[in-house]
Formats: C-alpha cells, sequence, structure tokens
C-alpha cells in the first residue's frame, strides 16, 4: 500500500511587488502589485509505505511547501493527494493523529520543561491510551537513550539531545509516516550519525515511513534507498540512490602512496588534484579512460606503497544534478524566447 | 471520547502552567512594577479624598478603590503579549507548525493563554493586594464572592483572548498589528476602567464605555470583588457569555478566512 499518493500537485503563491523608495511604497498602497510564483508545479510520485525515501532540492525549491501540503498545512492550487489513506487538506486533524513531522530549525517541545513532562502531555494531545503510551514510552526512551536526560528542561540540552526528544516525541503515538525536515542541521558528526542509526532502526524495527529532506547528502547516502530531487517546483529525478550515483558518477578519486618520489606523465582523462612528493591525489574521468587503464599503469611504472579509490562525495552529484536542472530551465528560456 | 478532546487541551492548559512555573522568580520581579503603580494611585487618591474631604467617591471609600485598582491592574499586567505573538506567528510561518497538531489552533492559544496568565495572575494579585494591605488596609470580603469573581474574571480574560486574538490574526491581511493592539489596549485602559471605574466617569462616557463589551474585561471583575452583588450576578454573567459568543464568532470568521491565506516562509 502506498503511504503517500500524489498527482499534479500544484501551488501557485501571489506575492505583493513593491518598488524601491518612498514613491513605490505609496504607490503599492494605492495601487497594489502581485507577482504570481509557482513554488510547486504538478508534481507527481508515489511513496510505498515503508520506504525511507529522500526528497531533496536546493533552497526555494519547493520541497518545505509540498511537505506542507502533504501535512495539511497548505492548500494545493491543482492536484490531489493521499496520504495514510486521507487527502491531507480536507482531514489535517484526521492525518494529524497518523503522521508525525519533525522540523529541525522548529521545536514542537515546551521549553521550559522537560521531556518526560512534554511527553506526557504531548500522549494527552494525541489521546492515546495510558498503558499504550506507557509501553511506547519505554520503547522509545530504551531505543533513543534519553533516560539520563528525561528530568532535564528542554532548553538545557544539547543540540543532539534536543533532537533525539524531538524525533522520540514525534513518534509517541505510533504514526504510520513521519516527515523528518533537516533533521540533522546543526549537529557534530557524532550526533548527526546517531540520529541516522535512529531514524534506520524506527523505519526497519517499526515499518515507518520516512521522508525526509536533507541538505546534507551523507544523511541520503547512508539513510536512503530512493532520491527525488525537486528544483523550481518540478521533479527532475526520481530514482534508486545508487542508480543515481552510477549515472551521475563519471569520475573516481584516486589516492595513491609511492614509494619513491616521482612525476606522473599525462594520462588521457586524468587530472592531477594534488601531488607532493610521495602523495599524489588523481581524479580519474571514467567516461574517457577506466580505472583499470590508469591504475595498470601506475602500477607498471612505479613503486606503489597504498592506494586508495573512492567516489566523489555525493555533494558533487547532487550539485551536479541541480546545476543540470538549472540549465535545462535556462535552455527553455533561451527557446521561449 | 469527550473526556480525551477535553484533556488534550488541559495538558495545554497545564504545559503552560509549567513552562511558566520555570522562570517564576521573572514573573515576581516584573511584578515588582505593580508597587510602584499601586503606590502612585494610593498617593493620588488619598490626595483626592483629602482635598474633597468625602468619605465616598462614585460610591467607593479610599480602601475600595485602591483594591478596585489592585484588580483591575492585576489583570491588565496578567495578559500575555498574545496579540504579538500571533501576528509574528502568522508573519514568520511558525502557525505552520500548529496546524499539523491534532488540536484547534485558536483553541491552542486560549488554554495556553490561559495558563500563563493564570500564573502572572496568582503572583500579581498576591504583591498587588500586599501593597493595598499595608497602605489602606483590607476590605470586608465575602466569600462567596470568591467564585463568582473567579468566573466573572476568567469570563472577561476570556472575552479579551478573543478579542487580541482576532487583533493578532489580522496579520493575514496587513503587515503590522501592533498599531490595531495599541488602540484596543489604550480604549481597555480609558473605556474599561482601568484606571478609574465608570462610576466617576460624565453619565455620556459611562453610557459610551457600557456599550462596548471591554468594561466587561476589567471593570466589572474589579468591581465585583469590591461591591459584591449577587443579586445582579446572572445579568452580569449573562452579558460576559453574549459578548464572549460574539468575539468567539468573530475570532472563528477571521480565523477561517485567515488560515486560507497561511503562507509558508522558504520552500
Amino acid at each position: 500500500m502506498a503511504a503517500i499518493i500524489v498527482k499534479n500537485l500544484t501551488k501557485t503563491f501571489r506575492s505583493k511587488q513593491k518598488a524601491p523608495g518612498l514613491a513605490g511604497s505609496l504607490n503599492s498602497i494605492i495601487r497594489p502589485r502581485f507577482n504570481t510564483v509557482e513554488a510547486v508545479k504538478g508534481v507527481s510520485f508515489e511513496v510505498p509505505s515503508g520506504q525511507l525515501l529522500a526528497f531533496i532540492g536546493p533552497n526555494g525549491a519547493g520541497k518545505s511547501t509540498t511537505i506542507k501540503m502533504l501535512s495539511g498545512i497548505l492548500h494545493p492550487s491543482s492536484g490531489q493527494a493521499r496520504v495514510a489513506g486521507e487527502v491531507p487538506w480536507r482531514s489535517r486533524q484526521r492525518l494529524a493523529f497518523k503522521i508525525g513531522s519533525v522540523f529541525g530549525q522548529k521545536s514542537q517541545l515546551w521549553y521550559h520543561i522537560p521531556p518526560i513532562d512534554n511527553f506526557n502531555l504531548l500522549a494527552r494531545i494525541y489521546e492515546l491510551d495510558h498503558t499504550e503510551y506507557k509501553k511506547r514510552l519505554d520503547w522509545l526512551v530504551d531505543v533513543f537513550e534519553i533516560a539520563p536526560i528525561l528530568q532535564t528542561p528542554v532548553r538545557k540540552l544539547s543540540l543532539g539531545q534536543r533532537m533525539r526528544c524531538e524525533i522520540a516525541a514525534s513518534m509517541l503515538h505510533n504514526p504510520q509516516l513521519i516527515f523528518l525536515d533537516e533533521p540533522t542541521i546543526g549537529l557534530d558528526i557524532v550526533a548527526k550519525q546517531r540520529i541516522r542509526d535512529l531514524i534506520r532502526h524506527v523505519n526497519q524495527d517499526q515499518g515507518t515511513t520516512v521522508f525526509l529532506t536533507s541538505h546534507d547528502t551523507s544523511d541520503i547516502e547512508n539513510l536512503c534507498k530512493r532520491v527525488i530531487v525537486i528544483n523550481h517546483g518540478q521533479l527532475i529525478l526520481d530514482d534508486s540512490v545508487s542508480v543515481v550515483r552510477r549515472r551521475y558518477l563519471t569520475h573516481k578519486i584516486v589516492d595513491l602512496r609511492l614509494a619513491e618520489e616521482a612525476n606522473l606523465p599525462p594520462h588521457l582523462g586524468v587530472d592531477v588534484l594534488k601531488a607532493n612528493g610521495y602523495g599524489i591525489k588523481l581524479r580519474v574521468d571514467t567516461t574517457v579512460t577506466t580505472i583499470q587503464q590508469v591504475v595498470s599503469a601506475i602500477m607498471s611504472g612505479y613503486r606503489v606503497a597504498d592506494i586508495t579509490i573512492s567516489d566523489p562525495p555525493m555533494d558533487e552529484t547532487i550539485t551536479r544534478i541541480y546545476q543540470e536542472s538549472n540549465g535545462d530551465r535556462e535552455d527553455a528560456h533561451h527557446y521561449d524566447h | 471520547m469527550i473526556t480525551r478532546r477535553l484533556s488534550k487541551y488541559t495538558a495545554v492548559f497545564q504545559g503552560a502552567l509549567l513552562s511558566n512555573l520555570a522562570y517564576v522568580w521573572d514573573i515576581v520581579f516584573r511584578s515588582l512594577f505593580l508597587i510602584v503603580v499601586i503606590f502612585v494611585f494610593v498617593q493620588l487618591w488619598q490626595l483626592t479624598y483629602r482635598v474633597t474631604g468625602a468619605n465616598e467617591v462614585a460610591g467607593f471609600t479610599l480602601p475600595q478603590i485602591i483594591w478596585y485598582l489592585v484588580i483591575t491592574e492585576t489583570i491588565m499586567l496578567s495578559k500575555p503579549r498574545l496579540a504579538g505573538m500571533i501576528d509574528s506567528e502568522v508573519k514568520s510561518g511558525d502557525l505552520a507548525y500548529r496546524l499539523n497538531k491534532p488540536y484547534n489552533y485558536v483553541i491552542y492559544h486560549y488554554f495556553s493563554n490561559l495558563g500563563e496568565t493564570s500564573i502572572r495572575f496568582l503572583v500579581n494579585l498576591i504583591i498587588g493586594a500586599g501593597v493595598a494591605l499595608v497602605t489602606v488596609g483590607p476590605i470586608p470580603l465575602r466569600v462567596a464572592m470568591i467564585p463568582a469573581f473567579l468566573l466573572v474574571a476568567v469570563l472577561g480574560l476570556s472575552l479579551d483572548f478573543a478579542l487580541t486574538a482576532a487583533i493578532g490574526l489580522l496579520a493575514f491581511w496587513v503587515e503590522d498589528t501592533a498599531g490595531f493592539d495599541l488602540i484596543y489596549k489604550r480604549m481597555t485602559m480609558i473605556l474599561g476602567g482601568m484606571l478609574i471605574p465608570l462610576e466617576v466617569f460624565p453619565d455620556w462616557l459611562r453610557g459610551v464605555a457600557e456599550s462596548l463589551p471591554l468594561h466587561h474585561i476589567v471593570y466589572q471583575p474589579a468591581r465585583l470583588f469590591v461591591h459584591y452583588d449577587p443579586g445582579s450576578l446572572g445579568y452580569l454573567v449573562g452579558q460576559q457569555v453574549a459578548w464572549l459568543a460574539a468575539a468567539w464568532a468573530l475570532l472563528a470568521l477571521i480565523y477561517s478566512l485567515g488560515v486560507k491565506r497561511v503562507n509558508v516562509n522558504g520552500g
């Protein structure tokens, strides 16, 4: 069963325009001018139950607008959607019982009171059965390892601790689907990894569908099987993370540690990124040559102490996808004119 | 089912109560301002009574007028900055983050507001009563007055909530609601009887004040505190409930129209 079904979802905003200066301000009072912005343009996709999906895009791409339509906060201008079997904007309150949401930059917890009080109050807000709630709470406290901080006011928690509590709070009512908007923002590397482990655990153990947005590509690489990319309000890519990597990975990084100092001769499709005596870092364009050819050439000419072959960071892949979609858009504009 | 529905809003009330209890000393220090206010009023009214040589002004003795002012100030200083808060939630888009919870946004704010008001009210009342006791002494109070006073005060504060929240929600249409809020507060101060009881007003102004809902917020609870009249309580509560229903209907209308205009920052 699909947790989310979206068909041709579109959202148009009208924003007031104002010319600069006092004259512009006065003019906008008498004759206000509005600009129509299409934040989301005919987006369609489905998310099967239990999937862990990354929904990404650059700033202003339409991610938040889409999430807000899917959680019933915004009415779309046109199109259809079903989330956990509900039409979000028609039955927002009913949907609220079936979904959870965490917005990395907004806290849903009462700031001055400890997590345990927050959880107890949220249990009442979500109309949970007392026995069920206690069981659920015990599980969450155990999995999220928050027992030592249950009595500490939220304002005194570190960002990582607070985020664990935020996610636990959003899961108290055992939602079928959880929207995680930038759950690792601002966290250090250890805290990030911990949050990722928890998200994976909840997804696998409870079968909770996870709809994740993040600007941190490591979140996507580490967690998600599928990625949807949105830019300028349009869906530009919807595929598995591994396929995306393969399709956009046109080069590899080779890190060499030589047993002797050497100057490598130029090789077609190979760029030297860094060379300092024994250490050399190469970028190999796999559309021009193969890793095997490059490595064989080096091994036959030099004594190699160590070699590492890696993919470029996911960041580069995502940047390329964004850039290509921007390029397409500009091409389309040129074509229009 | 109904118990659970109600329980979620009492949870919101409790959350606000606990949050405010966390920094109760801040509230106490802020309330010390009340000492200055009441002290100034005591000086002014002592002078008025001395100059006129009267025992009563508009039916109030000096201690009664000071206790009246303690109650009006307690109510006014207990109200959180609701309009500003809702205004900023609307403009920043933070309102959206409350909409995906299983509660009604307006009722959520009502109970949250009530929780915060309760703590402040209690602290203000203790400090204000302390100043009144020291400066003019006690006034005779009837035990039966206390529940009546609490009922009328809660109804008054609920009416104030509906009007103030409606002002805050105007942010869906106007850039800044601070001007409306300021006018509303000043009108409540003057026509609502915060500074002087309506009995002291000239007849025409008293007529104007009584035709508006504002006097139900501060004047009526404060007057009931010093002039408890069980016979007129039913009529008073009836009037308050009628105004409250009208104000709540207005608030619900503004909210239902406004929520369709919810905009989201970022994207």
